[in-house]
């Protein structure tokens, strides 16, 4: 974590430096939007710390020359540094794909397509032939969500579960929108569960305003990992999976208990004993449960249930 | 943290505005931070400095200090410097910039250190209530992006089995990163391969070892995944009245045909594999395929299977 924090903060400073060199006088604000400097302190942070660097001697006539005068910042005696570095091809690549992903949105504008254009053609002529990114297509709401997000509009939404099939009424605070692994997902303050949860923006069968409002959080809550965490209350199962049921171990959060080639020994944690059964249902042959009781269970009814749909009687 | 820093920056201070080529020995007694350090510190600290300064982009090359190849310093090498300029206007920045933070998820994205070392971007309110992630936190990325864009070859592990590639390009969807090319041996068949299934990937050889074919694009990226090529057939479902809309939605060209006595519908939807099987199972009992027959008759078979 720290690694990470010093290298961000070495890659602003070096960004800065070069910059303001080539633009000299600059305003404090005109900085502090430039880099992403969230105080004024921070960046007073920074100038302080280049005033302390230099070279070799470190007296006065060495250092670099680095503060704030008012409502601009001073930089001098750096020249040495007066040359941008080069974009590597990991943050060519992350700028070119969200510009690219981004420009396929309905939040994509003409600027960002100018943008993604320049840039590609700076790149390599050929990069936007080669080089796609796509988000999820936008589910038919989402405008609607991100909107009452921003705004602080109370929804009511009815919703079809993931887990259970079922549409319930909800009041909801939209907190924000986002994409992640192949869907959109709302993350809000759910007044029904009394707690903060995530839909599936596809499963939103429709939305209302409620004319209510609320006051959003100064800035979005941090998009939310997706991937199942197992809580306290969690339902655990062991699977022995065959060579055709091999990527679950890589799909899931699960633990590989043994591998004899043959068959591969998993545990894994669910919220819900539905979650497995489909799984084992989905699976058939290529999977056996070794342990779980719950799921055992709920499979059983599940298959009953479904091959009644079929005309088959469950033995 | 700010003594690191510091350390780094006087380095780079240091090592820029040298003529000439500088030992390690010059620095650890030149530059502050390195001072009173036993041998075996002095490189621990010196080697994890140019690692950090290496993911920065900046790349110490080592070179001969003198004509007769005596002894050999580090220099900060021209490569480093800035290659390209897009000429963006502030606008073109700023929308550039609100896209980068916008796909913010799995830490600091690459692209806004990218943006920094292009002059930043004014963007006075990154408080949009929009998110996403474009699986930008593999270090194998700029290696496969660096591989397509100079035409150079890779190596990896792909499900436990070794692999050269020629890679022609990539492509993020559906929350996954692919690449596609063809092996040197088998010029002919071009295969996707998954980025989190790959291991051990590195670049190898000079740029420009293959051609890529003509018109070939990252649309074709996934077209080369065996279901993709298969004409889709069609099947009917019959889906209770809670979730008809959303499996009608999960489709381009999903076609109500008629309505069940019980308020439900029945879609006919294209399918090209057994994924479709894994769709309706997932609907529990609030789904049944009529059609077509094998369809059907697989799915009970699926059902009775694990029993």
């Amino acid at each position: 974590m720290t690694a990470t924090r010093t290298r961000q903060r070495l890659a602003r400073i070096l960004a800065l430096v070069p910059w303001t060199l080539a633009n000299p006088y600059p305003t404090v604000t005109e900085v502090m939007e430039r880099f992403g400097y969230t105080s004024r302190h921070q960046l007073a942070d920074d100038l302080n710390l280049l005033f302390c660097c230099g070279l070799p001697g470190y007296g006065p006539g060495d250092l670099m020359v680095a503060y704030m005068d008012g409502d601009e910042v001073v930089l001098d005696m750096a020249d040495y540094f007066s040359r941008p570095l080069r974009l590597t091809p990991h943050e060519a690549l992350g700028l070119l794909s969200a510009g690219l992903a981004v420009a396929g949105t309905s939040q994509g504008d003409e600027a960002l397509a100018r943008a993604v254009e320049k840039l590609t053609s700076a790149l390599f002529p050929e990069a936007a032939t080669v080089i796609a990114a796509e988000l999820p297509p936008e589910p038919s709401h989402l405008d609607t969500l991100r909107r009452a997000a921003r705004d602080g509009n109370v929804l009511a939404i009815t919703y079809l579960s993931l887990s259970t099939n079922r549409t319930s009424v909800r009041a909801i605070e939209p907190l924000m929108v986002h994409a992640s692994m192949g869907n959109w997902y709302l993350l809000a303050n759910c007044r029904l569960a009394g707690d903060r949860r995530l839909f599936r923006v596809d499963r939103i069968r429709s939305v209302e305003e409620s004319g209510e409002v609320f006051e959003p959080p100064a800035s979005p809550p941090a998009p939310t990992n997706v991937d199942y965490t197992p809580s306290a209350d969690a339902i655990y199962a062991r699977l022995a999976l065959g060579p055709g049921a091999r990527w679950v171990a890589e799909y899931y959060p699960v633990e590989v208990v043994s591998d004899t080639g043959e068959e591969l020994e998993i545990r894994f944690a669910m919220s819900d004993a539905r979650v497995g059964a489909r799984l084992l249902l989905r699976l058939g042959a290529q999977a056996r449960l070794i342990e779980g009781r719950e799921v055992r269970e709920e499979t059983e009814r599940l298959r009953a249930a479904i091959l009644a749909r079929y005309g088959v009687a469950s033995t | 943290m700010s003594t690191v820093v510091e350390r780094l920056i006087n380095l780079l201070a240091y090592l820029v505005d040298s003529s000439r080529p500088v030992t390690a020995d010059q620095i650890r007694n030149t530059v502050a931070g390195y001072g009173n350090l036993s041998d075996q510190a002095f490189h621990r600290k010196f080697e994890r400095d140019k690692a950090s300064l290496r993911e920065l982009g900046i790349e110490l090359e080592k070179e001969a200090t003198d004509a007769w190849e005596v002894e050999w310093g580090y220099v900060v090498p021209e490569s480093n410097y800035r290659t390209i300029e897009p000429g963006l206007t502030e606008e073109e920045r700023t929308a550039l910039a609100l896209a980068v933070h916008m796909v913010r998820s799995g830490g600091w994205p690459s692209g806004a250190n990218g943006l920094l070392k292009l002059g930043g971007a004014r963007l006075a309110d990154t408080d949009t209530p929009v998110g996403a992630d474009l699986g930008l936190g593999s270090e194998y990325l700029g290696l496969i992006f660096q591989a397509v864009l100079e035409r150079r070859r890779i190596r990896f592990t792909y499900r436990g089995r070794p692999r050269t590639l020629c890679t022609y390009a990539m492509r993020h969807r559906r929350g996954r990163w692919y690449f596609a090319g063809v092996e040197p041996e088998q010029a002919d068949t071009i295969r996707t391969y998954r980025l989190d299934r790959t291991e051990r990937l590195e670049l190898v050889g000079e740029p420009e070892a293959f051609p890529r074919p003509e018109g070939y694009s990252a649309r074709d990226v996934l077209s080369s995944l065996p279901w993709e090529q298969q004409e889709p057939q069609r099947a009917l479902i019959e889906c209770d009245a809670d979730i008809a809309w959303w499996v009608e939605n999960r489709f381009t060209d999903a076609r109500a045909v008629a309505s069940t006595e019980a308020g439900g519908t029945i879609l006919e939807v294209p399918f090209v594999n057994d994924s479709l099987l894994d769709m309706v199972i997932h609907l529990d009992d609030a789904a049944v395929i009529l059609d077509p027959p094998e369809l059907r008759a697989e799915m009970v078979r699926r059902l009775e299977a694990g029993r």
